[in-house]
């Protein structure tokens, strides 16, 4: 338990550490140094300075001393009387420093201190001559010592040193004291909290009422732990609301898929039936309108003939007229049925396309030939403006050509005398091929286009009536041109035109060629 | 400890001194103590009746000066010294007299008496022509 402890402060870098590694270590290696350095050259300033002072005393105290007694010599006559001079040489004696002293004569001596002796047998001291009177015959020999300065030395040495080691001692004791009770313990608790929190998450202040600066340290970190705490608590309410609403959320996408599935399963039944229902229904269209074809050839075949009078004449105008009707009414009819046909073989998925290389302007001059005769009767005019250069294309040639067939008549259908229906066509950078037939006729508003392209759509029935559609040609044609990859799209503004563009896909394109043959078609 | 102590305070002295005057050299005690008892040998040869008289020029007053007490700083001014003796006049105001000493004959004479000039003296010192001798 105490090594895993050991091995999670380690991993959280918590190790504590050892004294010597500590900042009173520090401080001391720091502070000891400088101490040294400013205190022993201190001392020994002091110290020298005590010493010269004392030097100076103890030569002024000889120097006086000795300087007193040479006059008091010179105003007597010492060679006459020796034991005067002894007597003022004998005070000489009370000085500490003092060690002999002796009254010359040239190399005679006088008198001496100590009496008889003098500086016979005395080597050691310095020695100071002082000449008596005038003359200079006489002269005070004297020895002294500078022992009292060695003294003086070694104690002052000996107390300032004592009394610096001491005041270095307790310096350093009482910086161990302080230390410990001012930073180290903030320290330590601010340490054990930290790792309180890392090995337990819990957040424990420190409780500590200091205003120094580990003070304010341990106050920041007590803020920063309430702050933490609050911002877990608003952590852990967001995150109950959040499983509230993922709870919440789960339940309504339950329902939401349950639904869904529900909605899905009924749809796909009312699919399949209305599949069926229509794939019924153009079977039957299918069906019906190669069952009509048949008796309605006959129709048409008939009043052409009987229009034609080839068995002779009808007689009454009223005839020619009704058989003539009968005729248009019966073609009419033919489209209508051939048109439903197809539109029933497209959504009952049995048109096939007869694949074929194809040139476009061929296609487009034979579609402007068969309806040149209803633009003429309609006062309009028809322009070919191909682009020389098209691409030669890959797709159903027929299919093509009714949808140039279906969008040229509804253009001349729906455009008054006087106006103009133009077809373009080019090959665009990117491949294919793209046609419009452009109109300036009534045009349709932009909220009727939809119904314009739906299957028997036309928008206005008395227009319908007029124009003699069905509605169909529009959405024929859509499903031609997406048969074969492509797509159309229907622009118009209504009393401006209609304009209507087929893009077939770069798939379709081939290799180019038969320019000229189309510059021929452009021409016819 | 006591060796190194002394080569230590030697050395912060050598330094100070240094700073202080380049040309401090070191007196030995006893010439030391002879420069005290040439000032006191000077002084007695100069009292009259155990006073040292001091002339005042503008006043042509002579004011009588008795000796208290020598001083035991020993200063050095190239290679001359100067010493200092305390005097009490009449009213019992203290004097300094300070006395400017010469090497003769392997002793030291007076060559220059400043009575109650210590101004000068500072000056000199302030100027680093006068530093205390070792």
């Amino acid at each position: 338990m105490r090594d895993a402890r050991k091995a999670a402060r380690r991993r959280a870098g918590l190790r504590p550490g050892r004294p010597w590694n500590g900042l009173l270590a520090k401080f001391l290696v720091l502070l000891t140094p400088v101490f040294l350095v400013l205190a022993i050259p201190g001392i020994g300033f002091l110290i020298h300075y005590e010493l010269s002072v004392d030097r100076e005393s103890l030569a002024a105290r000889i120097g006086n001393g000795a300087a007193r007694a040479a006059i008091a010599l010179a105003r007597h006559d010492p060679e006459r009387n020796p034991r005067l001079a002894r007597d003022f040489l004998a005070p000489l004696a009370a000085d500490r420093a003092f060690l002999c002293a002796e009254l010359r004569a040239g190399d005679r001596v006088v008198a001496a201190q100590p009496p008889r002796q003098g500086c016979k047998t005395l080597t050691a001291g310095h020695t100071l001559a002082l000449p008596i009177g005038e003359d200079g015959r006489l002269t005070l020999v004297m020895r002294f010592s500078d022992a009292e300065l060695k003294k003086a030395e070694e104690l002052q040495s000996l107390v300032s040193y004592s009394v610096v080691g001491i005041a270095f001692l307790v310096a350093l004791l009482a910086s161990f004291v302080g230390f410990r009770l001012i930073v180290t313990r903030p320290l330590r608790l601010l340490t054990e909290s930290i790792r309180h929190t890392a090995e337990t998450g819990e957040r424990q202040p420190i409780d500590l009422d200091t205003r120094d600066e580990l003070g304010m340290v341990i106050a920041a970190y007590n803020e920063m732990l309430a702050r933490d705490g609050e911002r877990e608590r608003a952590l852990k309410i967001a995150n109950a609301k959040l499983r509230d609403s993922q709870s919440e959320l789960a339940h309504l996408n339950k329902a939401l898929e349950r639904r869904v599935a529900e909605r899905t399963g009924a749809l796909e039944t009312e699919k399949l039936r209305a599949e069926t229902a229509n794939h019924a229904k153009s079977q039957f269209l299918a069906n019906m309108s190669h069952e009509l074809r048949t008796p309605l050839n006959a129709i048409i075949g008939f009043s052409e003939i009987m229009g034609k009078e080839m068995f002779g004449p009808l007689g009454n105008p009223r005839y020619r007229a009704y058989v003539s009707d009968i005729n248009l009414s019966g073609e009419h009819l033919f489209h209508l049925i051939n048109d439903i046909l197809d539109l029933s073989k497209i959504e009952a998925g049995r048109i096939e396309l007869k694949e074929e290389v194809i040139d476009f302007a061929e296609i487009a001059a034979s579609a402007l030939r068969i309806v040149s005769e209803r633009a003429e009767a309609a006062d309009l005019t028809l322009d070919n403006q191909l682009d020389p250069d098209l691409v030669r294309i890959r797709g159903d040639r027929v299919k093509l050509k009714q949808i140039l067939v279906n969008l040229l008549g509804n253009a001349i259908k729906f455009t008054d005398p006087g106006g103009s229906v133009t077809i373009r066509a080019w090959s665009p950078d990117r491949g294919g091929l793209v046609f419009q037939v452009i109109d300036t006729g009534i045009g349709i508003a932009p909220e009727d286009i939809a119904t314009a392209m739906a299957r028997f759509g036309q928008i206005d029935g008395a227009l319908s009536r007029r124009r003699a559609g069905t509605g169909l040609g529009l959405p024929l044609s859509q499903a031609l041109a997406e048969a074969h990859g492509g797509s159309l799209e229907l622009q118009s503004r209504p009393g401006f035109g209609t304009t209507v563009t087929v893009c077939l896909p770069e798939a379709r394109a081939e290799a180019a060629g038969g320019v000229e043959k189309r510059a021929a078609l452009a021409r016819e | 400890m006591l060796t190194v102590t002394r080569r230590l305070a030697t050395l912060a002295v050598a330094l100070l001194a240094g700073f202080a005057s380049p040309n401090a050299a070191a007196l030995s005690l006893a010439e030391k103590a002879s420069l005290q008892a040439a000032m006191q040998r000077h002084i007695d040869r100069q009292t009259v009746d155990g006073a040292f008289l001091q002339l005042d020029l503008k006043s042509g007053a002579v004011r009588p000066l008795h000796p208290v007490t020598a001083h035991p700083m020993v200063l050095r001014m190239g290679k001359h010294y100067v010493l200092c003796f305390e005097f009490r006049d009449d009213k019992g105001k203290d004097v300094e007299i300070d006395f400017y000493l010469a090497r003769k004959a392997g002793s030291y004479v007076v060559f220059h008496t400043a009575i109650g000039s210590r101004h000068i003296l500072k000056r000199l010192m302030a100027a680093g022509r006068v530093v205390r001798s070792e």
